[in-house]
């Protein structure tokens, strides 16, 4: 290591960034181009083509970790811009369970981090996916304007989210569910730590999968009505002041921005 | 949002690559397809877009990867480099997408070639993740130092 205390910008991509983005391009060429149009078409997630990319390693927890972790930082661009070459349909699929990932691992405790994460992406044989549900139908690029509540129910020790969802990628098939929710009526009156939720919770309504334009088709983006319990576990932000949070629907909750 | 900081010079990337995808494209096209007797691309009309196109591609790429290493190594994003990344490659992916589709011509509007499919899935980098307007308003801030509204 160097002990420049500013360290500096090299487009030299290091041999291991070199050796991914070869490895990438070459799964964007060889499957993902020729299956782009049918999944075009068909307007479905292809599910054949992460199961393909699952068996090789590309769509893993590692991989992104890696890639997030890489040391010159370019590791998630080199490889982003050889999976949407290939198709961004189906790039948007592979990656659609990253926002889910980065929410709960920028804000999550380490326990959360642990036990969420591996059931964004499963395993061969058994793909999963994770879905970052942040958009209302009256509150998009206005986040600020969010209404979905998260309340803390004392009695039963269980948090229950309140409100709809939309454009969620991956939404209503994702595994975790990480759902962008203020807490601040529930703070005031709990004045503890908040809470996170595990699988499938009870009343959470599927709504319609909007079509689209354009990479839309190929992945939901459906309307999520959610009304669930969700049992309280220890929520990071809570603790340091924060009153604005991510709760998660059938999985998880993640943590928090500060409030504006 | 912070989940969004950091998420900006990602999706600049796939931006990025739907733009590359479609520069190789209409590259590949204009060196084989024929009219008036030479390759369309020894027309100064057709490289001259060529030219603008490989330009914007690769000032998003350098945008994008200026971003990522700056997140890498918590350098503060002082003038929403962020934002900018991701201004510059979904509105690149939107514009060479397009004048892809214009080099195929014909071609290029049938769902027989890839590239109007391309242009459909640009579309979305101007809007989700932060329109372009939400990323210019950021930049906006930055650059000015005002609270623009």
């Amino acid at each position: 290591m160097s002990s420049d205390p500013q360290p500096s910008f090299s487009l030299q991509l290091s041999p291991d960034v070199r050796e991914m983005r070869d490895w990438v391009h070459d799964f964007a060429e060889r499957v993902i181009r020729p299956a782009a149009q049918e999944w075009d078409e068909r307007e479905e997630t292809p599910w054949p083509v992460l199961e393909e990319a699952a068996k090789i390693g590309l769509y893993s927890l590692d991989f992104f970790a890696q890639q997030w972790l890489e040391p010159s930082g370019l590791g998630t661009a080199v490889a982003f811009e050889e999976l949407f070459w290939g198709d961004a349909g189906i790039g948007l699929s592979l990656t659609g369970s990253g926002l889910a990932a980065i929410a709960v691992s920028g804000n999550g405790t380490p326990e959360q981090i642990g036990e969420w994460l591996p059931q964004m992406f499963g395993e061969p044989g058994d793909v999963r996916l994770g879905a970052f549900c942040s958009s209302e139908p009256g509150a998009g690029s206005d986040v600020s304007a969010i209404r979905t509540r998260a309340v803390y129910q004392q009695a039963s020790d269980e948090w229950v989210l309140n409100g709809t969802k939309t454009w969620v990628t991956n939404g209503g098939i994702a595994d975790v569910h990480v759902v962008v929710a203020s807490v601040e009526p529930a703070l005031a009156a709990a004045a503890r730590p908040a809470s996170s939720c595990r699988r499938a919770p009870a009343g959470c309504r599927r709504g319609r999968n909007s079509a689209s334009t354009g990479s839309g088709p190929r992945i939901p983006r459906r309307s999520c009505s959610t009304t669930c319990a969700c049992p309280a576990t220890a929520w990071s932000a809570a603790r340091s002041g924060w009153t604005r949070g991510w709760l998660g629907s059938p999985g998880a909750a993640a943590a928090a921005s500060r409030p504006r | 949002m912070k989940t969004f900081e950091a998420s900006r010079p990602s999706v600049a990337a796939m931006a990025v690559g739907v733009a590359r995808a479609a520069l190789e494209f209409a590259r590949d096209y204009a060196r084989d397809r024929v009219q008036f007797g030479r390759p369309i691309g020894q027309h100064q009309a057709i490289a001259f877009m060529l030219a603008d196109m490989a330009a914007s591609v690769d000032a998003a790429r350098l945008l994008t990867w200026r971003a990522a290493w700056m997140a890498r190594h918590q350098v503060p994003f002082g003038q929403a480099e962020g934002s900018m990344s991701k201004l510059v490659a979904g509105e690149t992916a939107v514009r060479v997408t397009e004048q892809a589709i214009q080099i195929l011509g014909g071609n290029g509007y049938t769902r027989e070639y890839p590239v109007e499919r391309w242009h459909r899935d640009a579309k979305i980098f101007t809007i989700f993740e932060g329109t372009s307007e939400i990323q210019r308003l950021v930049i906006g801030r930055a650059v000015t130092g005002l609270h623009v509204t």
